[in-house]
């Protein structure tokens, strides 16, 4: 009777291993398919579609424009696009960037060799006048005339270095 | 400069701009006016362009 019950117990939990629920599982995926075809929603013309469309949007993308073609006349170059140029561009005086001149400044030579450590960008040239503030002195005493302001926005190349001496 | 803008062309500019300018600015303007140019004002720059990126 032992025998009998336990190998009956045996049975029992080795068909709850056995690959006998599998098929239910199956024929629900394979249902919901047949279900996906039936309602014309087909992943791979789903996903082909998708392919179509990447390959013809990317010429388009492509062809985006993504950067301002006339970024050169915003002051990295010899003219100057008034319509568009920040104010910053003409701020940026000779006094404070000789080598950018175009023609050389009275002062341009004493800046870059008189005891400068960096001049290239006015924000160490900044730097340096608020260690050294008799350099200010200094350039407030030899403020050129207009007509010494060679630079191609020159018209408000004086006031705009008087405004940037005493903005500091 | 700044003030006056949009210029439609770089005669434009001699007209807003040179009666407001002292004798030596004109001249000035006169000698340096072929570096200035007036294309067609770009709504991301016009937006901005009285800032002048001095923050503290």
């Amino acid at each position: 009777m032992m025998r009998k019950s336990a190998l009956l117990a045996l049975v029992g939990s080795a068909a709850a291993f056995a690959p006998a629920a599998m098929p239910s599982l199956r024929s629900t995926n394979v249902a919901s398919c047949m279900q996906m075809q039936a309602d014309g929603v087909s992943r791979r013309d789903l996903l082909s579609g998708l392919a179509a469309a990447a390959v013809v949007a990317a010429p388009a993308l492509a062809n985006a424009d993504t950067e301002y073609a006339n970024i050169p006349f915003l002051g990295g170059s010899d003219q100057v696009d008034v319509n568009n140029a920040n104010i910053r561009v003409y701020t940026r005086c000779v006094l404070w960037n000789p080598t950018r001149s175009l023609i050389p400044h009275p002062l341009a030579p004493v800046i870059p060799s008189g005891g400068m450590r960096v001049v290239g960008s006015w924000m160490y040239f900044d730097s340096y006048l608020r260690a050294n503030p008799f350099f200010l002195l200094l350039c407030l005493t030899f403020l050129p005339s207009p007509h010494l302001l060679p630079t191609p926005t020159g018209v408000a190349s004086p006031a705009c270095t008087l405004r940037s001496l005493v903005s500091w | 400069m700044v003030k006056n803008t949009p210029y439609k062309d770089t005669a434009d500019i001699k007209t807003k701009l040179f009666p407001k300018l002292t004798p030596a600015m004109q001249e000035i303007f006169l000698k340096y006016d072929k570096n200035l140019i007036a294309l067609k004002p770009a709504p991301e720059f016009v937006e901005d362009i009285w800032n002048n990126g001095l923050y503290r």
